[in-house]
Formats: structure tokens, sequence, C-alpha cells
């Protein structure tokens, strides 16, 4: 821990803060803040780009095909330049930013490092699956009080209490 | 610090019962009864008593003033330059010159909202266009123009505002203020030439 | 009326970002670019998580409802995700396991290796990479399973048999009582030093 680090928000005062910008982007544009789609949209316009013949083959690329520059798809990529914005004033406000690992010392980097990306793919297969992410499907669901929200939630925190135990030596 | 949790969660469950218990706002193409009720209490749809008041007394040519109570009642009082429809009869063709029109906006007014309400909403129904409801009605009048009271607090606007409803107490001769321009110089009600949309009003409003 | 601006208008992307640099300044501040702060709500030694995400839950909901009561927003016009039962309860139990051993969500990975944390760059790499899984075994492995038991849209308030409103209320009244149950659970289990 380095010394000149800043405390942390109340969590309820950055709940609230939360909520509110969720509550501005349904009234300013009539949806709510994702994540997860960023990737997808990126990864695809990738794919589109670079191999178009196995794109447009593809089920699931084949809608992508001719409509990169779709302003839907370009939303959430913004948003997420302006998360990795806002994080980084942020953290540089409170001298959080530096380079590093972060693990328990009961495990080592290279532990951690490959837990992540494990965690990253079953991340990215599930939110495609469940529809959106944490934030996505499940705070800007559970906002508009749809049942998609309520049970990606349970299901995502339902799962991580259940399996809990497995992992943790590499937390605790 | 629990004190601030307890009053952040009564403020959010005092927030919640509230609009729980109040019903969801739902717009529509086409009026639905219930949903005009809605857009009848919007602002727009009223005039202060302070806005008639003041229309008057500058002699806004756009004010039509329709009284919606009975013969009897408004034989009794009435507003300055007011013509008599009386509720029931607010869709007939001879009514039609006041309700069903592009130019004057027409400001229903009752003893208290809620008749001169029910006939916008009726005219609303049809689809007609420039009509208003002076909130508060005769009550709001009397106790606003003719009978005006300090409101309090001495900024400006509460100021400003008393001394507007002084000057128009003393115009409309309420209290015991002496009349300065006499009954006479009030308008007096005015039959006018009104043009008419000649096709129906299709449904819905724009 | 809301939405204020629609898809594809100038300021549209220009909002996207605002909005996502509160976003992202938010959740940073919240302690959430630290992926052993995260998962602490599943060993109990810290609940910010959930704290934060069902506090901004309960916010959105009520906020929502009071714009939508003062005719602000219109619910019909606002975007309200399908509801596909078990493609949810699959992915939303892939996503748990995933959140347990990458200790970050999509979102919080961002905040967090942009100030330079390389786990999350790592679990990025992975989010890619699943993402990439996916869409390459579609057809083969997901398309038919994705589009069943199609719910329709479906809210809550259908769920429980009450109005919105009392759905909020109740929603409300679940996370308050959830909080104190935390705040109890706390006091019982010891500080973990990261």
């Amino acid at each position: 821990m380095s010394y000149t680090q800043q405390k942390y928000m109340n969590p309820y005062v950055a709940g609230v803060l939360l909520g509110l910008v969720i509550t501005a982007s349904f009234v300013i544009t009539g949806q709510g803040t994702g994540a997860s789609g960023a990737f997808k949209d990126i990864i695809a316009a990738g794919v589109v780009k670079f191999t178009p013949e196995f794109a447009e083959s593809s089920a699931f690329f084949n809608h992508y095909v001719g409509a990169e520059h779709s302003p839907a798809k370009a939303w959430l990529v913004f948003e997420i330049l302006g998360v990795i914005v806002g994080a980084i004033l942020s953290g540089a406000l409170a001298n959080r930013i530096a380079l590093k690992v972060e693990h328990s010392p009961k495990i080592t980097s290279k532990t951690r490092i490959i837990m992540a990306i494990a965690g990253g793919v079953l991340f990215g297969l599930g939110s495609q699956l469940g529809r959106g992410c944490t934030s996505g499907a499940g705070l800007s669901g559970m906002a508009v009080m749809s049942a998609s929200g309520f049970i990606a939630v349970g299901a995502i925190f339902g799962v991580g209490y259940a399996f809990a135990w497995v992992f943790k030596k590499y937390w605790v | 610090m629990r004190v601030r949790k307890t009053l952040s969660a009564t403020v959010l469950i005092a927030t919640g019962v509230f609009l729980a218990f109040t019903g969801l706002y739902v717009p529509k193409e086409e009026i639905a009864p219930e949903d005009l009720v809605r857009t009848l209490e919007r602002n727009e749809n009223y005039y202060s008593v302070d806005k008639v008041a003041e229309q008057l007394i500058s002699k806004d040519p756009l004010l039509q003033l329709v009284d919606v109570r009975s013969e009897e009642e408004y034989n009794k009082f009435s507003l300055p330059g007011s013509i008599n429809i009386p509720l029931e009869k607010i869709l007939d063709v001879s009514s039609q010159d006041y309700v069903y029109q592009e130019i004057y906006n027409t400001v229903f007014y009752s003893n208290g909202t809620t008749d001169a309400l029910v006939a916008l909403m009726v005219v609303t129904r049809k689809g007609y266009k420039n009509n208003y409801v002076m909130k508060g009605g005769l009550n709001e009048w009397v106790e606003k123009i003719l009978r005006p009271k300090h409101e309090g607090n001495f900024d400006i606007t509460t100021e400003e505002l008393y001394q507007f409803r002084k000057g128009a107490q003393a115009y409309f001769g309420g209290g015991s203020a002496t009349p300065v321009v006499d009954a006479s110089a009030a308008p007096k009600p005015k039959r006018k030439a009104v043009k008419r949309k000649k096709k129906a009003v299709s449904g819905g409003c724009g | 009326m809301a939405p204020l601006i629609t898809p594809g208008s100038e300021f549209d992307l220009m909002w996207a970002f605002i909005i996502g640099i509160a976003f992202g300044f938010i959740l940073e501040a919240a302690g959430f670019s630290t992926s052993r702060k995260l998962v602490g709500l599943f060993y109990g030694y810290d609940f910010t998580v959930l704290k934060v995400f069902f506090t901004a839950a309960v916010t959105a909901a009520t906020g929502l409802l009071l714009f939508n009561h003062f005719g602000i927003v219109d619910f019909g016009a606002i975007y309200v995700p399908t509801t596909f039962l078990w493609p949810t309860v699959v992915g939303g139990s892939i996503m748990g396991l995933g959140f347990l051993l990458g200790g970050f969500c999509p979102g919080t990975s961002v905040c967090a290796a942009a100030i330079g944390k390389l786990d999350a760059l790592a679990f990025l790499g992975g989010l890619v990479l699943g993402i990439l899984f996916y869409t390459l075994t579609f057809e083969s492995i997901w398309m038919e399973f994705r589009k069943t038991s199609n719910l329709g849209v479906l809210l809550m308030s259908d769920v429980m048999g009450v109005s919105y409103g009392v759905s909020v209320l109740i929603f409300s009244i679940i996370a308050i009582a959830t909080f104190l149950l935390v705040s109890k659970i706390k006091e019982r289990i010891a500080d973990v030093e990261y």
C-alpha cells in the first residue's frame, strides 16, 4: 500500500452517484450503461474488417457486415473510452495509478494472471449468452425492474457464493 | 454516520411508498380517458387568477372568459367580460364560437377548478384547442384578487405580486378599497367574428 | 420527453463519452479497480461491491420512476431487455465463475487496467478470447440455446403480481435489509489486508 493513496469513496455515496449516472443515461439516451457489448462490437468490427469472407459465412457475424459504422454499435465503444478516461482521472486524483499485479500473498503473480485470463474467458462467454454483463444486463436491467436483470444478478452472485469455498485459498 | 444512514433509508422508503401508490405516467397516441385526465393536469392548461386579472386590466384582446356555472350563479356574480356557457351546453352549436376556434384564448372558470376542468376535458376530447382553465376558480379569485393578503416573505416577487393584487383588488372593486374604475369601465362581453376551422379535427393531439 | 437524444444524432456519441467518464470515475473511486476488494463480498471481508451495486440499482429504479411521475420519462421509450430465462441463468452462472476466478467484471476490469493493474489487463485479454470463442462456436453450440425460453419483456412487477411502483418499493426494502445484514456479517469476519 502506498502511503499517499487516498481512501475510497463511501460505498453508499458511490452507489447513489452511480445510480444517478444510470438514470441520466436512460433519460438522455433511453438506454443504460454497458461494458461487455463494447468488446463484442470491437471484435465483430475487427473480424468483419480482416476476414470479410468468413464474416459473411458466419451466422454470428453476417449481420455485422455492412453495419460496422452503425451508431448504436459505436455508442458502447465511446462509453468505454469514457470509462477509461474517468478511471484515470479518479486514479490520478487519489494517487492510485501504478503498474502492478494485485494478488493474495499466498499465490504468485503468475497464478493470478492465469486466473484472471480464465475468468475473463468465462466472463466473455457468459456475457454473450446472458446478453450483457454485470453492468449492462445486471445493473441497467435492475434499474428498469427487468426480470432479466434480476435473474442475471442472481445467477452471478449465487454461483459466486456457491463456489466461493473452492477458490478461497487464492483470495484470502 | 448512523443517523445519516437511517435518514437516507427513510427518505428512500418514503419516496418509494409515495411512488408505489401513484399511477404510472404512460403517454399514448390516442387520447384515452384516463390519460386525458393526466394531460389536463399539466400546467400549461391553466391560467392563474393573477394572469386572468392582469389580462383583464390590460384589456388583452385575446382573452375570452367563459363562466361554466349555471345562469343563476352567473347573474349573481361573474368576472367582467365573461360570457355564460353552463357546463351542459358546452358542446351546443351556439357555444362553438367560443370553444371551437383558433384565435382567442378561452378560459373556463367555475366556483372551484373542477367544473371548468370538466369543460376543458370535454372540449379537449373533441380536439378543440386554445381552451384553458382558471386555476382555483372564483374561490381563488375572491381570496387572491378581491381580498389579497401579503404572503409573508418580503422578497421582490411576493412584494410585486402583492402590490399587483392590491391594484387588481382596487380595479375589480373588492374588499374595502374604493373602486378607482367604475363597473362600466370593465370590459363588456364581446361578440366577435370567429374564424372557425371548416374541416373536422382528426383524432389525436399534435 | 426522454430519451432526449435519438441514437445517431450528432451529440449521441458525445453523451456516450460523458456518461462513460462519470461511470468510470465512480467505479474507480468506489474501489472497483481492486480485484481483492471486489471478491471480498464472497468471503465476507468487504461488501463494497454489494453496497455500491444495490444502492445504484435502487437509486436508478427509484429515480426513473420519479422522472416518470413527473412525465419526463416514458417507460415505453426506454430500453427494457427481453427475458430469456435459461440462457440468462446459464450465462449468469458462467459469469459468476468468471468473477470468482478473475476477480473482475468487464466494466471494473477496464477501470482497473486504466490505472495500471496488470491482472485486469490479463482479464481483458481473456474477455476478448472468451467472446471470440463464443462467436466462433456460435452456430454449433449457442445459436439454438440462446433463443430458448423467451419470456418476452418481463418486469419484476409482472413476476410478483404487483404494480410497478410497489415492485420498486419492495426492491428498496430488500436492499436496505441486505445492507443491515451484511454489516452484521462484516462485524464477525476478520479484516483481510489488501
